[in-house]
């Protein structure tokens, strides 16, 4: 690795400040790996844990070599004026191996202004205002981490297959990777403007800041249909899909009184964000998180991943209802399987009707969930699904508190999201009667089990033919609201005492409690920006963790 | 003065990082590239065999010979099998409900369409090879190989899918965005020439370091296998005639020979997909541990055979096909819940090979007691490492084509052309004496004597015997037209009137599919759910979602 810069400063008549910074970094890696694999050790003995005591199926499947190389050229220019006026400029022309020859570099330039108002003669002159400072600023970075190496290029493979009469294994080459030849720099365009106040000598803090992100060319894995033949991982190529737009706005308050024995602060921020997708390749809808079906759909103008699937409305609670949702001409009336107008309901003894009428779900019986068909032309199909959710919450807010009274200290962090759904994955697990596992305790008694019990958990049956756990509908979207409280630290700091300048001891909660209705195991999840808010049940809550501790300084 | 150094060094460094693009240039190591391949006969030959290994088997068993062992239990020669463990979506193969998320549905389209790009990489490779100037032979007949395997990969699909996508070549992914799906007879077209393509160059033998290699025997058979289903007779007829005469394949003259693990590309072998046993790699054919006998044999048992079938059997005396087909264990046994007595294995001479029945069929997981019989290795056939772990490396050839098949559709074109095209210059005697005979003599019954409606009802009887567990029912079922009504033969065994599912339901007295107490394990009534138009495999989920973007 190289990395060369070189660095100028200079001061100008006072009030011109300069700093002007150029440089250029080099970076070339490898690495290299050997595998071996046997199976077969003899027994548990920890000394027969290698390679040389295994018997059967040896692979020296050796040598597998990755090189990296990435260089960059990059200056700086930082200017003010009096400590009043701030101009930064930046430029950065970056390559990376990642790509092909004709887009290996990227040129990303950056430029902020602000203005530190409150060195302002008018502003300082005001003593309530402490600290006022206004800034702006746009600026490109390119992105190639999550990019694997060598995509653009058409790699083989070895498969062995046998020919002749000796039946040896003959080892031929096949193609193991689609290459994308256009794969190009991914690109962030940062747009921000701020103000930062501060009055009363800093009692009052207050921050407001505003900022559209655009992701240009996002390098991600897209899936192809099965049928192009692409022998990469479930036809997975990475590809630039297009770009999304994140805007938001944030606020920040906060309160500090620091005079006298009992000092305290306050600050709390509350941020909204959406993002949205704002051109994607080809024009094509990117799907993500499948799972039999793709959980998500992100079309251009629409939030990123959306939960898409079927409405549904409620369930049926008797016979009638399932037969009251059916085929209807123009008029509403029911029709029969010859397509004729169908009679008023005729019920057998054991309350079903034997019309012969033509069912949207004819594989349903009471309990089972009413999918909705949303265009009218009687049929539940693809053409019904819409989007039915979305991961992103409204707002999320957190809060600080922090208080003092002689030697005595505690602080409790807070922390909210609200607004945002989650597609609780783990309904098919614990809610679902077809399935080999049992349920969450209560749902037997939840579920609908007879009419009026229940308009949300339906009927848990062994033969689930109406598929109710199998479609991907609005039964699985629950809301995941919640409010945390993150951390609570009390301590108590002792006099200072001979050599000891200072010894602090303190308790300390993490993850102290969670407020919310969410049924899963935890509301807070992770996934990338097109698959967000997603629980596949593998995100257990975080355990709450009591510490104590103490500061010792001599 | 030193500052000017400084800023000419800077523009320096610039200079360097744009100029010096082989800094940023990291080709692939320890493999080769697509676009720098073809270069010479053995890398063209190399890229050809990944190309034939895509055909059947893959790494796992559920990518392409798991889809052959569900539908093959869709059908009227077996049942599922393996009750207690068995999938939904298994459940909806045997009960011919699949639907499009079915999990076991989409990795044969997938690997059906990996085939097809590895023969559309193939044939764009071999045109820009440099070995079209020092051995064009060559390469065409590469080319011709490469055609055909592409041929049969759509052949697989049209089966199965009423449409499907016709690649040409690699798509890239502006171009899958227009993509739309073809009809039956579009891809017909398509496969039909494909293969005559390939019969211009393809060799008529090859010799024994290329046994394995596709031939223009097997390119005729499959043309005329194209043609019989697409009905076009009268080119079935021709190319099927002049592949039985011009040879060079005979009919094997004990029927239990052809499917024995020893006998590698017999006489009657006219496409074969080749194995061995090798310890570095999985070059072997899943199929005898998927359709074998219980754990304690090393098997699946999944797909068993039917008493339905039994009886085709039975009510002919072919003795010796059945034998070759079905394993049985007889229920003279004593106490039910313990012993199931045991099951006489036959081998090619005759003689029996007496096996314990619980290797056969555990009594609460068996619907019939009974196990394909071609693909069951004997004990004293196997290797060492037989067993489940070493599914993949079984050294039994499959047949994918034999001189039987061919010889069966010569007979039903025959068959066509006195009655459906006519101007035949044969008639229904010839067939009777003909390829219906040859195959019935082999094994040792005597000639039938029907004609018109029946004689077609007795040559779809023929093939069912004669290709009994051979993973061709399924797609037979559902081609054959019943003579009456013209409806495929499937409407006529499936569904709530369907001979299969009556016999199942009033007739049926078999010790094992109805008296035994686990004889409901799975239900008698399989196929009662068949409805019009589940004769066809959905489109898979994921790949419908694109097409309706």
């Amino acid at each position: 690795m190289s990395n060369n810069t070189l660095n100028y400063l200079k001061t100008i008549n006072g009030v011109h400040n300069l700093n002007v910074l150029v440089g250029f970094v080099a970076e070339k890696g490898q690495t290299r790996d050997v595998y071996g694999y046997k199976k077969g050790i003899p027994n548990d003995n920890e000394n027969l844990r290698y390679l040389a005591a295994a018997e059967n199926d040896p692979e020296a499947n050796g040598n597998d070599v990755i090189n990296t190389a990435l260089s960059s050229g990059l200056a700086r220019v930082m200017y003010n004026y009096n400590e009043k006026y701030y101009v930064n400029f930046s430029f950065r022309r970056d390559g990376s191996f990642k790509f092909p020859e004709d887009e290996r570099y990227g040129n990303f330039p950056a430029l902020s202004v602000a203005w530190a108002a409150h060195n302002e003669s008018f502003i300082s002159g005001v003593s309530w205002i402490s600290n006022m400072k206004v800034r702006a600023g746009w600026g490109r970075v390119g992105n190639q981490k999550p990019l694997q190496p060598n995509t653009f290029l058409w790699s083989l493979g070895k498969v062995p297959y046998v020919l002749g009469d000796k039946t040896q294994t003959l080892v031929g080459a096949y193609s193991n990777q689609f290459a994308n030849q256009e794969i190009k720099w991914e690109m962030v365009e940062d747009l921000s403007a701020g103000i930062d106040m501060a009055f009363l000598q800093n009692k009052i803090t207050a921050t407001l800041e505003v900022y559209s992100k655009k992701t240009h060319d996002m390098i991600m894995l897209k899936e192809y249909p099965f049928f192009s033949g692409y022998p990469n991982y479930e036809s997975q190529v990475w590809s630039n899909i297009g770009s999304i737009v994140s805007r938001g706005i944030e606020l920040e308050l906060g309160y500090h009184d620091y005079r006298g024995e009992f000092t305290w602060s306050a600050t709390g921020n509350i941020t909204h964000f959406k993002t949205r997708a704002d051109e994607l390749a080809d024009g094509i809808p990117y799907l993500g998180a499948w799972w039999g079906d793709y959980l998500t759909r992100t079309i251009e103008g629409e939030l990123v991943g959306q939960f898409w699937g079927y409405k549904t409305g409620g369930l049926f609670q008797n016979w009638t209802d399932v037969y009251e949702h059916c085929v209807r001409d123009e008029d509403g009336n029911p029709l029969d399987m010859d397509g004729n107008i169908d009679g008023p309901l005729e019920f057998d003894e054991d309350g079903k009707p034997f019309n012969d009428r033509e069912l949207l779900q004819d594989k349903a019986v009471p309990g089972d969930v009413i999918f909705l068909d949303l265009n009218k032309n009687n049929e539940i199909e693809e053409e019904d699904q819409t989007f039915i959710g979305s991961g992103q919450p409204d707002f999320t807010a957190g809060v600080n508190l922090r208080a003092a009274f002689r030697g005595f200290d505690i602080s409790v962090d807070l922390y909210a999201a609200m607004g945002a759904d989650i597609f609780n994955a783990t309904l098919w697990e614990w809610e679902w009667g077809a399935n080999n596992t049992n349920t969450f305790s209560g749902v037997r008694e939840d579920a609908w089990h007879g009419e009026g019990t229940s308009d949300k958990i339906p009927i848990l049956n062994l033969n689930d033919k109406n598929r109710n756990y199998w479609k991907i509908s609005d039964i699985y979207i629950d809301k995941g609201n919640y409010l945390k409280v993150r951390n609570i630290q009390l301590g108590y700091t002792f006099q200072k005492w001979k050599k000891i300048k200072q010894l602090r001891i303190y308790v300390n909660i993490d993850n102290a409690s969670v407020f919310t209705n969410y049924r899963g195991f935890e509301p807070e999840l992770y996934g990338s920006v097109t698959e967000q808010n997603i629980d596949w049940g593998d995100n257990y809550p975080n355990p709450t963790v009591y510490s104590f501790g103490i500061n010792l300084s001599f | 003065m030193k500052f000017k150094i400084y800023i000419s060094a800077i523009v320096a460094g610039f200079l360097f990082l744009n100029s010096c693009k082989e800094f940023l240039d990291e080709p692939i190591r320890g493999a080769q590239e697509v676009n720098n391949y073809f270069q010479n006969e053995e890398e063209c030959k190399k890229f050809l065999l990944g190309c034939y290994q895509s055909i059947l088997q893959g790494d796992e068993y559920w990518y392409i010979n798991w889809f052959y062992v569900l539908t093959e239990s869709a059908t009227d020669d077996s049942w599922l099998g393996m009750p207690l463990e068995a999938e939904q979506d298994y459940k909806e193969f045997s009960t011919i409900t699949v639907n499009s998320h079915n999990t076991w549905l989409y990795p044969f389209w997938e690997y059906m369409y990996k085939c097809i790009y590895q023969c559309n990489m193939a044939l764009a490779g071999l045109q820009k090879s440099p070995v079209n100037e020092s051995n064009p032979d060559l390469i065409a007949r590469l080319t011709g190989e490469a055609k055909f395997i592409r041929g049969y990969a759509y052949f697989e699909l049209v089966k199965n899918w009423e449409s499907l996508p016709i690649f040409d070549h690699v798509y890239g992914p502006s171009e899958l965005k227009e993509v739309v799906v073809s009809s039956q007879q579009e891809v017909y077209e398509q496969i039909i020439q494909d293969l005559l393509d390939a019969l211009e160059v393809l060799p008529a033998v090859v010799d024994s370091d290329n046994t394995g290699r596709i031939t223009k025997g097997a390119a005729k058979s499959y043309l005329a296998k194209a043609y019989m289903y697409s009905e076009q007779w009268e080119k079935a007829y021709e190319i099927a005639n002049d592949l039985i005469e011009t040879g060079p394949y005979g009919l094997e003259s004990l029927f239990g020979e052809i499917w024995n693990i020893n006998n590698r590309n017999g006489v009657e072998s006219i496409f074969e997909f080749q194995t061995n046993y090798d310890p570095n790699y999985d070059t072997g054919n899943s199929f005898p541990i998927l359709t074998g006998g219980t754990e304690d044999d090393g098997g699946w048992f999944y797909s068993t055979p039917s008493s339905h079938l039994e009886n085709e059997f039975l009510a002919q005396d072919d003795t010796i096909r059945l034998r070759a087909s079905i394993i049985k264990a007889t229920n003279e046994a004593t106490a039910v819940t313990d012993k199931v007595g045991i099951a006489p294995v036959y081998d090619t001479d005759g003689t029996t090979i007496t096996v314990d029945a619980q290797r056969i069929g555990k009594l609460e997981e068996s619907k019939s007691m009974r196990l394909n019989r071609k693909f069951y290795i004997l004990p004293d056939e196997r290797n060492d490492n037989y067993g489940n772990q070493q599914r993949r490396k079984i050294p039994k050839n499959h047949i994918l084509m034999r001189l039987a098949e061919v010889k069966l559709i010569r007979a039903e074109a025959m068959w066509h052309m006195i009655h459906t095209v006519g101007g035949a210059t044969f008639t229904e005697g010839d067939i009777i004496n003909g390829d219906i005979h040859d195959l019935r003599d082999r094994v040792g019954l005597p000639d039938i004597s029907s004609t018109g409606n029946q004689l077609l009802l007795d040559i779809y009887r023929e093939r069912r015997m004669e290709l009994a567990m051979e993973f061709k029912r399924w797609d037979e079922m559902r081609r054959t037209r019943h003579p009456a009504d013209g409806r495929t033969m499937i409407y006529h065994i499936m569904g709530p009137q369907g001979d299969f599912v009556l016999y199942n339901t009033e007739q049926n007295t078999d010790y094992w599919e109805k008296e035994s107490p686990y004889a409901e394990s799975e239900p008698s009534d399989k196929g009662i759910e068949f409805q019009a138009g589940s004769e066809w495999m959905p489109i898979p989920a994921r790949d419908l979602s694109w097409l309706n973007l």
